[in-house]
């Protein structure tokens, strides 16, 4: 599996580290770990019919996602991956 | 042509003067500058404060909502005494107060997608006050269409974000977010907001602001800051304009229309449901017309403001109107009959159609 590198803000890393590699092949894997970093979280991310959150975006080398082929977007070695999620309020 | 400062001016905006960041020649283009601030709520009420008091030329501050206790904490530009009043206009008379060498300008008016237009029309900046992503995505088009930049921001809890977007330049709020409802999203009335994140991403909102007006190159473009007030960190993230966005893509992607409903809950005020009726357009209502025509003893004013004013309708019914056409109606028992009313008092009382 292509190993990346993955930085999300501090709002969904909890502690530690916000700069991470982890080995994934599409976003999906990237969703799925988050998934396991943030299990309280879980149900925010991903919707109940399956689809993740569209308050959560991921930008692949500064490309969002969802301009790409969503969660099916291909991962390579050395790719960076960005989780910004969107904020509401104001 | 950019009139002389008065003796006054000089000194009001002097430490900015002296300051190599706009200097002399900056603080002219603040007076010439035009600026729309849309929603003078948490990030709002900070925003015009500061353009207000730096000399920015013509701020019109846009917001429908009226005063509650539950803004004080956060939106400085209110007191107790302001509570129940349509904020604009009580935010153009603090402002006005604070500097009285600028024009303010208050538009009471909802902001979507038959709104906006005219809201942010003739501006040379907009700003972001807004506490919801319906809102800012008609600002966002209406901003793309009228090529006019728009720094966009939110806040919640302890975070905060913003970037600054230029049409034709850089990314569109649709290219970095794309499809966001705000159903998603928690709301500062579920999860709460620290008052001092928001004075912080409004001094970005500002800086960002000056350089634009100033001529000089905004630090956030194709950029988006996120603040962490926890921890005291900011993310810069590169973002990029696609091509396949909706709103600046040129593809030709149908484009979603941004509408307010007709009539909607706000909040419930001492455990009487609160509704507000959305007239789809600007009106613009004569009060005072309208006051000579309220004869009836059915009708008893109560409060009296420069915008709008507030009928009690029998014992437990208050109707607020502002002259934008945008009416509060509180203590009813569901949307349906804030409605009836609301056409009620229009077209029978005040005589004017609805269209809705």
């Amino acid at each position: 599996m292509p190993k990346v590198k993955l930085v999300f803000p501090s709002i969904l890393a909890c502690s530690g580290d916000k700069v991470r590699e982890i080995e994934a092949s599409t976003i999906r894997d990237v969703v799925e770990y988050l998934c396991s970093l943030r299990p309280d979280i879980k149900s925010r991310i991903i919707s109940h019919d399956g689809e993740i959150n569209r308050f959560l975006n991921f930008y692949v080398n500064g490309v969002n996602a969802y301009f790409i082929k969503g969660v099916e977007t291909e991962l390579k070695d050395g790719d960076e991956v960005s989780v910004i999620p969107a904020l509401g309020g104001g | 042509m950019v009139e002389e400062f008065t003796d006054k001016e000089f000194e009001m905006y002097s430490r900015q003067i002296v300051l190599s960041a706009i200097g002399y020649q900056g603080q002219e283009k603040l007076k010439k500058g035009r600026v729309a601030v849309v929603g003078v709520g948490g990030l709002g009420s900070p925003v015009a404060t500061l353009l207000t008091a730096m000399g920015v030329g013509y701020i019109r501050i846009i917001d429908r909502d009226i005063v509650e206790v539950s803004n004080l904490h956060r939106q400085h530009l209110y007191t107790f005494k302001d509570v129940g009043y349509p904020k604009v206009e009580v935010a153009a008379k603090r402002l006005r107060e604070l500097n009285p060498y600028i024009e303010v300008e208050p538009f009471p008016i909802f902001i979507d997608d038959s709104t906006v237009l005219e809201a942010v029309r003739d501006v040379d900046v907009v700003v972001d006050g807004l506490d919801n992503f319906k809102a800012r995505r008609a600002v966002n088009k209406a901003c793309n269409k009228l090529s006019i930049p728009y720094i966009y921001a939110s806040a919640i809890e302890t975070y905060g974000s913003t970037t600054t977007i230029i049409p034709g330049v850089g990314p569109c709020l649709e290219c970095i977010f794309p499809n966001v409802s705000d159903e998603s999203l928690p709301t500062c009335s579920t999860v709460g907001v620290h008052p001092s994140v928001l004075q912080i991403i409004s001094g970005i909102e500002v800086y960002e602001v000056v350089n634009i007006l100033t001529d000089k190159s905004p630090r956030l473009l194709g950029k988006l800051l996120i603040y962490d007030l926890r921890e005291l960190t900011s993310s810069l993230v590169d973002v990029t304009k696609s091509k396949y966005c909706s709103v600046c893509g040129g593809l030709g992607v149908e484009k979603e229309e941004v509408r307010y409903p007709v009539v909607e809950e706000v909040c419930a005020r001492g455990g009487l449901a609160t509704f507000m009726v959305n007239p789809g357009r600007i009106i613009r209502l004569n009060l005072e017309e309208l006051l000579s025509r309220l004869n009836s003893p059915k009708y008893k004013l109560i409060t009296r403001s420069q915008l709008g004013m507030t009928l009690q309708i029998d014992s437990k019914i208050k109707f607020s109107l502002l002259h934008s056409g945008i009416a509060v109606i509180e203590g009813v028992e569901s949307g349906e009959e804030a409605l009836r009313i609301y056409r009620d008092i229009m077209e029978n009382v005040i005589k004017i159609e609805t269209e809705i």
